[in-house]
């Protein structure tokens, strides 16, 4: 039997925040214990790189899902007015549908392929999965088309990728395999809590799980900004009014015509 | 490298790309006296800014663009204070009502149709008329500084209106209400098509108040930085989508701008800037009438936007 044999070190390597460059929550384990695993968004936040790695089967293969929370989501439908103009003609609500979605797989045609084709949605994974999942206020007959386009959309904003056959094998004996996934997080990870999901996969059924979560946090600039815009508004506002007024002034100032005079 | 994270807009963009649209932008606005919102909005949006903080951060640097802007011409003797003042009055008593207009529009469903087609038509209305007017001018060798000066009906019309004063910087002679009337008809128009409104108060300055161009670009960057003012606090304080990063980073290469299209303006005759403007407009106009008739790559959008 196939037992608990995933090991996963999970290295979050990020992001260097303004004024102090160091590496925030960058952390090895060879072991499935859960280690506080941390993208930290700084001021020079562009992304980063998470290694998923660990032992599976020898004949197996794997999964590796990074996920957010499910939410709702109202976005606007495009269509024809009188039927020669495209334009957005009203809203589409969008329910469970989560707020981060990038998939790796091992094998590259299990979601699509001619051998294997509905492989991830029969384990609940998968861009096929997601589209049976998700609610759409919407009449029957359009919610497949929209469905498509929501992910459609989602994956041109970076948020929703699907890597198939991305996953690395590497040293292996008569019982095991080592893999690595090297899964891009995009900069427009929003902060919160995701689930980083490890699945081990023999004959079309997940053999064990791994599941190990992952935080996201502002800090320095990024966090001081948020705060007092979401926090003091109005203070924000007249802030940035104010520094905008400063610096076309002190532009004015090193650049401009001189004490009075016209133009050069 | 030359990456900087957004925190509001949660993105990371390209300091330099950044900058580059500002400075392109700002440039246009110094020469044209346009706060250039109809220009930067859409670029942001395309290089993945949400359209509702694209939007609002884009007025936040227009602050910091029309106040090098107004300085530049300020100092070059080109800002009609008085009329100036007119305009804005006028102009936040109709963005007011514009405001309601698109509430009403909003709820009967027929919003985004009427303010795409206003969009067209008086890009494509006010691009046509100023680059024949203009083109026709300067073929006829004349330079005129001034717009046309023909004793027309509207002509006779707008000198029977009571409250007649000097506007000593324009060098003309109207009626007070004729700036507060117009200043409600931009801020009208403005609200609806949701930008600072620029580029059909410059026209309206040109061709019916009937002032020098160059007194209009100045007048017109003073109304804006008041206009854009206004709408950065408003957005920061209900929709919390000013994203002051990259309003800094704009601003830096817009203020920079504006301060070479205040020196370029003023190398150029009334009539090349007229033209000039004229097809900057039409070649918006016409991106926009594709976007209308091109089918969409994607069927669904974000919220928000010009």
């Amino acid at each position: 039997m196939i037992r608990n044999r995933i090991r996963i070190p999970i290295i979050v390597m990020v992001v260097f925040f303004i004024w102090h460059p160091q590496l925030a929550g960058s952390t090895v384990s060879d072991t499935t214990k859960n280690e506080p695993n941390l993208i930290v968004i700084g001021a020079f936040f562009n992304g980063t790189q998470l290694t998923v790695s660990g032992k599976i089967g020898i004949e197996n293969d794997v999964v590796v899902l990074v996920s957010g929370k499910q939410e709702a989501l109202t976005l606007k439908k495009k269509g024809k007015a009188l039927g020669l103009l495209w334009m957005n003609l009203g809203d589409v609500h969008f329910k469970k549908v989560p707020n981060l979605y990038i998939l790796y797989s091992s094998k590259p045609n299990m979601e699509s392929g001619a051998s294997n084709p509905n492989t991830l949605e029969k384990l609940g994974v998968g861009f096929k999965y997601l589209k049976k999942e998700m609610e759409i206020e919407a009449p029957q007959a359009e919610r497949d088309a929209l469905a498509n386009e929501f992910l459609k959309l989602k994956q041109k904003h970076g948020i929703y990728a699907s890597h198939p056959g991305e996953i690395k094998f590497g040293q292996k004996n008569e019982t095991e395999k080592s893999f690595t996934a090297d899964v891009w997080i995009p900069p427009q990870i929003r902060v919160g809590e995701y689930e980083i999901k490890v699945m081990e996969i023999h004959d079309g059924r997940i053999v064990d799980t791994s599941k190990h979560q992952l935080k996201v946090k502002e800090e320095g600039i990024p966090l001081m900004l948020s705060s007092l815009a979401f926090n003091q508004s109005l203070l924000y506002g007249f802030f940035a009014v104010l520094i905008a007024v400063a610096a076309g002034l002190a532009m004015d100032f090193f650049f401009g015509t001189g004490k009075g005079g016209g133009a050069h | 490298m030359f990456h900087l994270y957004l925190p509001i807009a949660g993105n990371s963009v390209n300091v330099l790309l950044i900058f580059g649209l500002g400075g392109i932008v700002g440039i246009l606005s110094g020469i044209f006296g346009v706060g250039g919102g109809f220009l930067m909005t859409p670029l942001l949006i395309m290089i993945g800014i949400p359209p509702t903080v694209a939007a609002a951060s884009d007025s936040n640097q227009i602050v910091g663009a029309s106040t090098s802007g107004t300085l530049a011409h300020y100092k070059m003797g080109n800002v009609d204070f008085k009329m100036g003042i007119l305009l804005l009055i006028g102009g936040v008593a109709g963005g007011t009502l514009g405001v309601q207009i698109i509430k009403v529009l909003r709820q009967t469903g027929n919003a985004d149709f009427l303010i795409k087609i206003t969009y067209v038509l008086m890009l494509g209305f006010v691009g046509s008329y100023m680059f024949i007017e203009s083109l026709q001018a300067l073929r006829k060798k004349e330079i005129p500084a001034t717009g046309p000066k023909r004793e027309s009906k509207y002509a006779q019309l707008i000198g029977k209106l009571p409250w007649q004063t000097e506007f000593e910087k324009s060098g003309i002679r109207l009626s007070v209400l004729m700036p507060l009337i117009l200043g409600v008809f931009v801020g009208i128009l403005a609200a609806i098509m949701g930008v600072g409104g620029g580029f059909i108060m410059v026209p309206v300055m040109v061709y019916l108040l009937r002032m020098p161009m160059h007194v209009v670009v100045g007048t017109s960057l003073f109304q804006i930085l008041f206009t854009c003012v206004d709408v950065t606090i408003m957005q920061s304080y209900s929709n919390h989508t000013v994203d002051f990063i990259l309003a800094l980073i704009l601003l830096l290469g817009s203020t920079l701008g504006a301060q070479f299209g205040a020196k370029i303006s003023k190398k150029l005759k009334g009539d090349q800037l007229k033209i000039l403007l004229a097809s900057l407009v039409l070649i918006v106009m016409v991106k926009m009438l594709l976007d209308l008739l091109l089918t969409p790559h994607i069927m669904l959008a974000l919220k928000g936007g010009h």
